[in-house]
């Protein structure tokens, strides 16, 4: 790599840990959404096994819903290391 | 036929997202375009991307209530086929 | 296992230990390695500018399609073992076409289109992650070099062109069979369909579908392509490129390639009801 003066080591600096944190803390949410979703989804079946398709059906969709801000958060990231 | 169907499921997970986000982005380029060869004073771009906003939450839940459905009335058919001749 | 199988897979270990020995002394320092990633080989004529490796990559998939499509020609009606593997994939895609489309004129014609994208997405899929003839590029897109066993395949997935084409194709498809089965008034009428304020929100989810389809399978095969490329290099391509391979090329290259399929019988479908 060539050597770069320090305005452009900080500015690179702060896109790497820019894009890091957004990804990471963006994961956080959906993370802990889909461990709900995922447990009372255990707990339905655990109670009615006859519903299984169902139920896996919904928590899917559910986990859709939950699993969108980690896609956005993705994006941001992604635009932070190539578009800014 | 009921093991690929199952992980065909999988896709449901990334599918509102990307729709939102596939609505916002197209919504975007049109209201660029129409805003480079009007005004290019950035009014239009601004709102089309609000209806890109609006269009893809609605297409979003429609696509995923229109797939669960679909899903949902495979899995009876499965049941009753299943019932009807295993006789279980 | 017998004898003879553990004395075989033994002696390919070993092999396999001395051949990464060996390649270890040829492997390029991390700045010589990673510099190229990402940038493809560009080739312009007249004003199009195309990427000659999906050409070439893809060409010869379709070549090992026709060579399963040769070594099958003669069905038989007591099948083997490789004729009724063939059989249950088709008929089951041809259930799954029936159950969803829901005028039985399109069916068939569904089917062909669904299978084809599938057999051809599949295979790239599958070679997308393994080492194969490698051609790479720079940054204004001139070749720097042809490398075997280097690198992974360039997937015709993995171009954003091929997945768009087919998306695209599937988009002009659907509406097609729109009109062609329910006349071009009813279609018209289809886009104001709750009421007529919804038509933009109708007219940007239509044209946002071939975006996002195409765009999830590109995503998850080049982003897997990229992911193998680097970790291979870190642990310096000892043992883990054949796991790498085995989760981004079978497990999700098949999904990707049933989720695309599938969303192609889907998008027709929708515009018949």
């Amino acid at each position: 790599m060539d050597k770069m003066d320090l305005a452009q080591a900080i500015y690179l600096a702060g896109k790497a840990i820019g894009a890091g944190l957004a990804m990471g803390i963006g994961a956080i949410g959906p993370g802990i959404g889909e461990g709900n979703i995922g447990a009372h989804a255990m707990d339905a079946m655990a109670r009615q096994p006859e519903m299984m398709g169902a139920i896996t059906t919904r928590m899917l969709l559910a986990d859709a819903v939950a699993e969108s801000t980690g896609i956005y958060s993705l994006l941001i990231a992604f635009l932070i290391i190539f578009a800014l | 036929m009921k093991g690929l169907r199952d992980f065909a499921k999988l896709n449901l997970i990334t599918a509102f997202g990307t729709t939102v986000l596939a609505n916002i982005a197209v919504a975007g380029f049109i209201g660029w375009l129409i805003d480079k060869y009007t005004f290019n004073n950035r009014v239009i771009f601004v709102i089309s991307l609000f209806f890109g906003t609006i269009s893809g939450i609605y297409n979003g839940v429609r696509e995923l209530l229109k797939e669960a459905e679909k899903y949902e009335k495979f899995d009876k058919k499965d049941d009753n086929d299943n019932s009807g001749s295993h006789s279980s | 296992m017998n004898k003879r199988d553990k004395i075989f897979i033994s002696v390919i270990l070993i092999v396999y230990f001395v051949a990464w020995l060996i390649s270890l002394k040829y492997l390029p320092p991390i700045d010589e390695a990673f510099s190229t990633l990402g940038h493809r080989w560009v080739v312009s004529i007249g004003g199009f500018a195309f990427n000659p490796a999906t050409l070439i990559n893809a060409v010869i998939f379709f070549l090992i399609i026709l060579w399963i499509a040769l070594s099958v020609r003669d069905m038989k009606l007591v099948p083997d073992r490789k004729q009724s593997i063939i059989e249950w994939l088709f008929d089951t895609f041809y259930e799954m076409v029936e159950d969803t489309v829901p005028d039985p004129r399109f069916v068939r014609s569904t089917f062909v289109i669904a299978m084809t994208v599938f057999m051809f997405v599949w295979v790239s899929n599958m070679l997308g992650s393994f080492p194969g003839i490698v051609f790479t590029g720079w940054e204004n897109g001139k070749l720097t070099e042809i490398g075997l066993f280097t690198d992974t395949w360039q997937a015709p997935t993995a171009d954003l062109n091929t997945n768009l084409t087919y998306a695209l194709m599937v988009f002009v498809i659907s509406h097609a069979f729109a009109i062609k089965a329910k006349g071009f008034k009813a279609w018209l009428k289809g886009w104001f369909e709750p009421n007529p304020i919804m038509m933009p929100m109708n007219l940007i989810g239509e044209l946002a579908k071939p975006i996002s389809h195409s765009l999830r399978l590109f995503g998850n095969i080049a982003g897997g392509a990229i992911l193998t490329f680097i970790f291979s290099y870190m642990v310096k391509y000892f043992l883990l490129p054949v796991f790498l391979w085995g989760f981004f090329g079978l497990f999700v290259g098949t999904i990707q390639a049933l989720v695309f399929s599938i969303l192609v019988i889907a998008y027709i479908s929708a515009q018949l009801t």
